[in-house]
């Protein structure tokens, strides 16, 4: 940059106070400054004393300037948003009980990072170094067990929830207390659940009714089985029902409402906001429970079965009307609606829900608990019997209307036909086999299923033929879980996959490389690769599910692979393919791969394949690209899978319809 | 149901003050979940650089998609300008909260944890937002370009292309701003 340029800047004496910043001054302190900072910094000072010769608090001013570029480094570098959190998370910590704990040992629980806050204190992920698995690990804060007596109630409470077993119940792994610099502290280690709440899946979208059937069925399902055993639940909110990706629903917390609740007694009520005394830090999640307590338990009156059955009405309703039934600025007015007022009627809305809907909700929302559903098994029947009237209803609704005499029904599609025959052969053939079914990942409604055929069957044969009916049925049971009623059944897709597994010590290959399941826990440090094989062509992609720095889910890309398959995701039919060798990290713990199997190229796969290169090691860090691909995974995540492990020949058979097959494959070594 | 928070922008942007009344808890819920991972950063010592995980957070509270191009220079001005009001109403009340109630319980370990803690987020929300009125006057481009870049999270491009200048008149007004705001934020 030449001199001449700034001679425009010359005449300083219009400034007659240089003192005062005026947006004139601030311009020529600004062209000065950009100047200067065009040369190199030993040449800077000569151009000052040139540039500002007859005014020397430019020049000050200038200095302060390019004093501060320098010293700025990450000035203003990353958004507000992150300034603001990191202030946040000062009064989080503050807030947090008994402090944070990440990084930090508890028991044999090493504490991963913190999933979360709720009433009942803090909740981490944690590694169980004895079981070598993860567990989600809740810390009680300190307030809640000053009180012995309370601290007892709690753990005889959490000792019956732990021996639930059901599953759409968190299991409770152990419940306990150490010591630590700052006290004991009590703690529960449950099941790590990977999914979402209710609450986030609330706030995302009108959820569909079917879904919502099936989560307030599952749920009624749990509190059936906790009933049984004498425990009530007492604080059923969105908050306490994850969602998992399989469909699975599962509530947490059991009975461990009890440790926040102050001993009260009924005369208690009418003093001033006596259900919400307890927990004065945390105003948010006062209203938050409130919303979802029964008139009795607002009344400080005791609980029981019946008070859960409000709560999962109000959580019902909720899902419906995409809003909750009472709702107030306070906790107080809450309460007086939830006491006083009925809420605003569901066949307001639109579309309106069906009236047995609107019959279920307000019978699980009668004031007086006489007048509710008694168990949650009435309310779980009755649920389940809506759902499967409507989805039969959506059924026959396909059918062309009436002349059905069996000379003149309508054809059933030919795919329909070859799914049902494909469906009625797997049923038959499953069953007996000497194989597994993995529980943990087959489709919830696969129990069901049956029942639902027979009852379809039953009422289907009063419209059309028998045979006609029983194909039909057959593919009423067996077309996706997730599709609309409307859509047509998905073609079945299968593959079959086994690992290659080449153990290792001391960093060397160690004995023949073996065929595997992938279900056996392996050594840290050993390789694998991974074989594929499938009789119909499609793509394939292999992801690494790993945690963000910020602790979201992220993935790695596998496979596709430059080297391999021409670095193609399209693998032709009944060929053989193996991918290339991945480690087991040192580090304990589980690998979790998702096997992604598409009739057509998935673009928002394709898009991310080339970040397989030394540079991103197939990370997916664009927001964009993940949001992308998570979206799909979510969208494939509910397509019903068979997955089968076959022992004697050490490889796992996956069938399931739909155009994207995506399984989870969790890889555990220590 | 509740609306999206882009919803809510929109709506705020074309005049209704209500939108505002119902964003703003919203964002504040958006913001602790930030905080919370951004403590679970901390606590995995991870390399990620930070603006992932803050560029995720914006996507998540605009949904860039729903704007159409039209608007969307008006819509990220009224945007950055609302996130600079929320935080820097949110970090206000944090603290006089803080001071008024002053019944925190810091336990020695957290104290000195907490003081790290605060060099690492140097950045004083409340004294920029005074700075930077002060800058508005002197110069309005630079305080919009802080606005946009700093408060609404945009890229030099995108912020050249919401405002209408150049790429090269972005970065050097922006390298300027910061300095004067740095030199503004030491005294």
């Amino acid at each position: 940059m030449e001199r001449g340029q700034s001679l425009a800047l010359q005449p300083i004496e219009q400034v007659s106070n240089p003192k005062i910043m005026t947006p004139e001054r601030y311009q020529q302190v600004n062209e000065v400054f950009h100047e200067a900072l065009n040369l190199e910094t030993e040449r800077r000072a000569a151009f000052l004393d040139w540039a500002c010769a007859s005014d020397p608090q430019l020049r000050v001013e200038v200095e302060a300037m390019l004093n501060s570029h320098d010293a700025a480094g990450s000035f203003l570098a990353a958004p507000a948003v992150e300034a603001a959190a990191g202030e946040i998370m000062t009064d989080e910590h503050a807030r947090s009980a008994p402090e944070n704990l990440a990084g930090q040992k508890i028991g044999h629980y090493q504490i991963l990072s913190h999933l979360g806050s709720g009433g009942m204190g803090d909740v981490y992920l944690a590694q169980d170094s004895r079981l070598g698995r993860r567990v989600a690990l809740k810390l009680l804060p300190p307030e809640f067990t000053k009180d012995r007596e309370r601290v007892r109630r709690f753990e005889q409470e959490a000792k019956a929830a732990s021996a639930l077993n059901h599953p759409n119940i968190v299991t409770i792994h152990e419940i306990g207390q150490v010591k630590t610099s700052v006290g004991p502290v009590h703690f529960i280690a449950e099941e790590y659940i990977e999914g979402l709440t209710l609450r986030r899946r609330i706030k995302q979208e009108k959820i569909p009714l079917l879904e919502t059937l099936e989560i307030a069925a599952q749920s009624a399902n749990a509190l059936q089985v906790a009933h049984a055993a004498g425990i009530v639940h007492r604080d059923i909110k969105p908050d306490n029902i994850m969602l998992r990706p399989d469909g699975f629903v599962k509530i947490l917390d059991f009975g461990l409402a009890k440790l926040t609740e102050p001993k009260r007694s009924p005369a208690d009520f009418n003093t001033e906001s006596p259900t919400v005394a307890y927990n004065k830090t945390q105003p948010g999640t006062i209203l938050g429970t409130a919303a979802y307590m029964s008139p009795e338990q607002a009344r400080g009156l005791d609980v029981d079965a019946r008070s859960d059955a409000w709560s999962l009405g109000v959580v019902l309703y909720e899902m419906v009307a995409g809003r909750a039934p009472f709702k107030g600025m306070t906790p107080t007015d809450v309460i007086v609606a939830i006491v006083d007022r009925e809420p605003s009627p569901l066949s307001l809305l639109s579309p309106r829900p069906p009236s047995e809907l609107e019959r279920i909700i307000a019978k699980a929302l009668a004031k007086n608990r006489d007048e509710r559903y008694q168990t949650a098994k009435d309310m779980a029947i009755d649920l389940k019997n809506l759902k499967h009237r409507l989805e039969l209803d959506a059924a026959l609704a396909r059918i062309p209307k009436p002349e059905n005499t069996p000379e003149n029904a309508p054809e059933i599609p030919p795919e329909v036909v070859d799914a049902a025959r494909a469906a009625r052969y797997r049923t038959d053939e499953l069953v007996p086999r000497q194989t597994s079914v993995r529980a943990s990942l087959a489709s919830p409604a696969a129990k069901p299923a049956l029942s639902r055929v027979r009852r379809v069957v039953a009422i289907l044969a009063a419209v059309v033929a028998i045979s006609l009916a029983a194909s039909l049925a057959l593919w009423l049971a067996w077309r996706p879980r997730s599709s609309t009623p409307t859509a047509p059944p998905a073609p079945e897709r299968q593959f079959t996959y086994w690992l290659t597994v080449q153990q290792m010590r001391d960093h060397k290959e160690y004995k023949e490389p073996y065929q595997s399941t992938g279900q056996e826990p392996f050594e840290a440090g050993w390789k694998f690769k991974l074989n594929f094989i499938s009789p119909q062509s499609g793509s394939l992609y292999i992801l690494n599910e790993t945690l963000t720095s910020g602790g979201a889910i992220t993935y790695r890309v596998l496979f596709p692979f430059p080297s391999i398959n021409n670095g193609s995701a399209q693998i032709p039919a009944n060929q053989p393919i193996q991918t290339g060798r991945y480690d087991l990290t040192e580090r304990q713990g589980a690998e979790k791969l998702l096997l992604i199997w598409a009739a057509q190229p998935a673009p928002e796969l394709e898009a991310v394949k080339g970040l397989v290169n030394p540079k991103d090691l197939g990370l997916i860090s664009a927001a964009t690209q993940l949001n992308a691909v998570r979206d799909f995974l979510a969208g494939s995540a509910k397509s019903k899978l068979e997955i089968e492990t076959d022992n004697s020949k050490a490889q796992v058979n996956v069938r399931g319809q739909g155009d994207v097959l995506v399984i989870p494959l969790e890889l555990k070594h220590h | 149901m509740a609306e999206s928070i882009t919803q809510l922008l929109l709506k705020w942007s074309e005049g209704d003050q209500s939108a505002l009344d119902q964003l703003m808890p919203l964002v504040y819920d958006e913001l602790r979940q930030l905080a919370r991972s951004y403590l679970r950063r901390h606590a995995h010592n991870h390399t990620m650089q930070p603006t992932v995980l803050v560029n995720e957070a914006y996507l998540r509270l605009v949904n860039q998609h729903q704007v159409t191009w039209e608007n969307r220079a008006q819509f990220f001005g009224l945007a950055s300008k609302l996130m600079r009001n929320l935080l820097v109403d949110y970090i206000r009340q944090r603290r006089a909260a803080k001071r008024g109630g002053g019944d925190y319980n810091l336990s020695l370990t957290f104290a000195d944890k907490a003081a790290r803690q605060q060099s690492q987020s140097e950045i004083d929300l409340i004294a920029l937002d005074e700075a930077l009125g002060r800058l508005a006057v002197l110069s309005p481009q630079q305080s919009t370009i802080v606005e946009l870049r700093f408060f609404g999270g945009l890229t030099i491009p995108e912020t050249a292309s919401a405002m209408g200048i150049s790429h090269a008149t972005v970065e050097r007004e922006w390298s300027a701003a910061r300095a004067w705001l740095y030199s503004q934020l030491s005294k």
